[in-house]
């Protein structure tokens, strides 16, 4: 009975990892690590570099071996070997260094995928269609994958990572080295592919990118997973109000009237002309009454406007160091 | 129509799809076929004489000519040269397209696949040597005529080519192993390069052999060469039937490759594992020895002869040292693999206790598994060693059966040595561990042997070193049992030290970060 309970426990979760653990030589890489994904969310993974979020994708994967602890994938075991054919069949990798084989081309390079993902004909040509359309690529769909820049290069990988329609995709760093429009196109994808109801999990030094796309986020450090919640919780517990306040009259105006202010924490005098960024403590119906203050004393407010600390702002006030 | 039928290859075997699309472009089909028409063309000349059969002796010149081939030439050098050229093509090619793939990371997302490893390295080794295979099959017509010409019969031939697809498959899947095993420690072309000139010469001194039995064969059954009616397999008389030869041989080399075939199999699953489990090393080791034992094992009533008693030796004293030396290689599991026994061992609950663990555990050192092979291994030397009349062997050779008894525990016991040395160089830090190890190996042995050489060629007696030697036996060339029994002490003391040694690094590495950092303050 109660390993019933356990099994739909586990059932809910599109990822669940148990005392998850992974060392090289004596160097513990990933330590002892519980991780929940809920299904259907983008969760976002973040940590300095070394923290062991590309091991534990890895493993995630079943590209590297735990050295001990357990996973499960929609509450099935995960295992590194022959035995498990369907759960592989669910599962879409994507790492960080997408070796290809430059002499196929395009085509011939998702259609070899398709036939080891088990897609038989005429399926197997929509779906090519389908991935060449979602990536862009379809002009290039006969051009040979060393002619293709790395942008185009790395869409191909992703298009290969999810030929086979995975319920769960595991993205390693996806947008590094992309220039913006590249990443911006890139976003543009794994958005589809959230609203097409995959399980998404994905690891970035780009915490704007995350920010956007994630509904949760983890927090790695030196091999411990120290922070996993909503993006919503973290912003609740964790960010602080600001608003940025410009005027077109003298600034000592504006920051006495501050100064009088007990909500007010501090500001930060942005390199824009007469802009402060102000830390603010209190509600919406608190920043409307300082609204209101300043107008009355006659500073000439040009922009008045609340918003949270971004997700950087967090993470480097966690105060979480580089490990390399 | 060709499309169509890469097309239903490709859903059936994806990775042959891919190998046999990537080869079978219409410039390499017609190169392929052309180079080898030409070839036999060349060949074919070389065997033909022109006769004159009319010579104008007023005008100087031949009137009539007779064109003859010497099919019987030309069947025997196609014998050699189809079989010889698919194996080292295959292997040539085989390796460089694996090595290719590892040093790329290719080979990890196929790997990640839902396809089993059965199919991809399967339609890897039919595929990837594509146009060698087209080539060798462009060449069977004329071997086909050239036999038949010669009188071979067509079940002979078809014996014949069984026989090469056997031997073909074998030298695949031991290239595939090889790579698998090899072929990831570097990203260099030259460690390429090197993998694959060692692959060709292992072949090539490897497929000779095994080419020249079969081509001699029919000669040696036609004219019932002397000694070799006489070959026998426990109770087979392979010498006389040549069907039963067959059969025998094609048995043992298929059983082989499937002995290699799996191992390939766990290696290209995870490449972490050890290529054989240790049961697996058990059942092969018990096989291969039990097979051995079919050649010196009389099938009539005459009891074992001294040529038995002579093959006998060989096995022993050079096969089996040799075999072992190789599954070592194949149980010993890796530094990281051990670190991650030591340490995770009461968290790994496949099996509580140390004793099944260490003898079947996948991730256990492999000391006592080897142990357990020696001990198989004695038990089935022993036994035949029994069996041995003394008139025969022991009498010609000089050799006693307590000096063989010891003889063999001493070949064992520096077996066991050189486990625990190379053990113990997996365990180094650097990645160079297995380069390192294959080192130390070489050195342990050669330094012996060497030392025992120069001595010898200047007459000075110590017996002794050929104890610490690959080839122990050789103590009894001027010592005697007592020399025989100091070498026995002295292999222990080196045993139980090297053992300690590993059983102290093992202990270390098993230690946690905090204790081993309180233990250096």
């Amino acid at each position: 009975m109660v390993n019933l309970i356990e099994d739909q426990k586990m059932d809910r979760f599109a990822i669940a990892t148990y005392g998850l653990t992974k060392q090289f030589e004596r160097q513990i890489a990933v330590n002892d690590l519980e991780l929940q994904v809920d299904r259907g969310e983008v969760y976002g993974l973040i940590g300095p570099n070394g923290a062991g979020k590309t091991t534990l994708i890895r493993m995630l994967a079943a590209a590297e071996e735990p050295t001990t602890g357990e996973i499960y994938i929609n509450g099935e075991r995960l295992l590194r070997d022959d035995s498990n054919p369907r759960l592989k069949q669910s599962l879409g990798y994507l790492p960080d260094d997408f070796p290809l084989y430059d002499d196929l081309t395009v085509w011939d390079y998702l259609d070899y995928f398709a036939r080891l993902y088990y897609l038989k004909q005429p399926k197997r040509r929509r779906r090519l269609n389908e991935v060449l359309e979602l990536v862009d690529l379809t002009s290039k769909r006969d051009s040979l994958i060393a002619t293709l820049s790395r942008g185009m290069k790395q869409r191909l990988s992703l298009a290969r990572t999810i030929i086979h329609e995975p319920v769960l995709l595991l993205l390693d760093e996806p947008v590094s080295g992309l220039d913006p429009r590249a990443r911006m196109h890139f976003r543009e994808i794994i958005k589809v592919l959230q609203e097409a109801g995959m399980t998404i999990l994905i690891s970035s030094h780009v915490l704007s990118d995350l920010a956007e796309l994630c509904t949760s986020v983890g927090i790695m450090e030196l091999g411990f997973l120290v922070e996993s919640c909503t993006l919503k919780d973290l912003y609740k517990r964790l960010s602080r109000q600001q608003i940025i306040i410009s005027t077109l009259g003298k600034m000592d105006d504006l920051e006495s009237e501050l100064k009088n202010n007990s909500l007010v924490e501090g500001w930060e005098n942005l390199n824009k002309d007469n802009t402060l960024k102000v830390n603010f403590s209190g509600n919406p119906e608190d920043s409307s009454l300082l609204l209101k203050q300043l107008i009355l004393q006659e500073i000439p407010i040009t922009e008045f406007h609340c918003k949270n600390e971004d997700l950087e702002t967090i993470f480097l006030k966690m105060g979480h160091q580089q490990v390399c | 129509m060709l499309t169509k039928t890469l097309d239903q290859i490709g859903d059936f075997n994806p990775q042959l799809f891919r190998e046999l699309k990537g080869n079978l472009k219409p410039r390499n089909l017609i190169l392929t076929v052309m180079i080898t028409l030409i070839l036999q063309i060349i060949i074919t000349t070389t065997f033909t004489d022109n006769y004159c059969e009319n010579y104008d002796q007023i005008a100087q010149i031949c009137r009539q000519t007779t064109v003859e081939i010497k099919w019987e030439y030309l069947f025997r050098t196609l014998n050699y040269l189809i079989p010889l050229t698919a194996y080292i093509g295959g292997v040539y090619q085989l390796v460089s397209d694996l090595s290719k793939e590892q040093s790329r990371g290719t080979l990890n997302f196929i790997r990640l696949t839902p396809q089993s490893s059965y199919r991809i390295l399967s339609g890897k080794i039919l595929g990837v040597p594509s146009l060698v295979y087209l080539g060798i099959l462009a060449c069977i017509p004329l071997h086909l005529i050239a036999g038949i010409s010669s009188n071979i019969s067509i079940f002979w031939l078809l014996g014949i080519y069984t026989l090469w697809i056997a031997g073909g498959l074998f030298f695949s899947v031991i290239s595939t192993f090889y790579t698998l095993l090899f072929g990831g420690q570097s990203n260099s072309n030259t460690m390429a390069t090197s993998l694959n000139g060692l692959g060709c010469v292992i072949t090539f001194m490897l497929g000779i052999p095994y080419i020249q039995m079969i081509d001699v064969s029919h000669q040696l059954y036609q004219e019932y060469s002397y000694g070799f009616t006489d070959w026998t397999w426990f109770l087979f008389p392979l010498g006389q039937i040549p069907l039963m030869a067959y059969l025998w041989l094609i048995i043992s080399v298929l059983t082989v490759t499937y002995w290699l075939w799996e191992a390939i199999n766990r290696r290209f699953n995870n490449p972490n594992k050890t290529p054989l489990s240790k049961i697996q090393g058990y059942g092969l080791m018990t096989c291969f020895q039990l097979w051995l034992l079919g050649f010196v094992i009389p099938s009539n009533q005459g009891g074992i002869t001294s040529e038995h008693f002579g093959v006998g030796l060989g096995f022993i004293f050079f096969l089996i040292p040799l075999c072992y030396l190789i599954l070592m290689i194949a149980i010993t599991p890796h530094r990281q693999t051990l670190l991650d026994w030591v340490r995770y061992r009461h968290k790994m609950n496949n099996h509580q206790d140390i004793l099944p663990d260490l003898l079947i555990g996948e991730k256990s050192p492999a000391i006592l598994a080897i142990a357990v092979n020696t001990l198989i291994t004695l038990i089935i030397w022993l036994s035949w060693a029994l069996l041995v009349p003394k008139e025969t062997g022991f009498s010609l050779s000089e050799f006693t059966i307590p000096e063989m008894i010891i003889a063999l525990i001493l070949t064992l016991s520096i077996a066991l040595i050189y486990a625990v040395i190379m053990q113990l160089s997996l365990m180094m830090k650097t990645n160079k561990r297995w380069e390192i190890g294959v080192v130390i190996l070489a050195v342990v042995m050669i330094f012996p042997l060497a030392l025992g050489g120069i001595f010898a060629s200047k007459s000075i007696d110590i017996s002794l070193i050929w104890a610490f030697s690959p080839v122990p036996f050789f103590v009894f060339m001027n010592g005697g049992i007592f020399t025989a029994l100091a070498g026995f002490f002295g292999q222990i003391g080196i045993l139980t030290w090297l053992t300690l040694t590993l059983q102290k690094q093992l202990k270390k590495a098993g230690q946690s970060e905090t204790k081993s950092i309180l233990s250096s303050h």
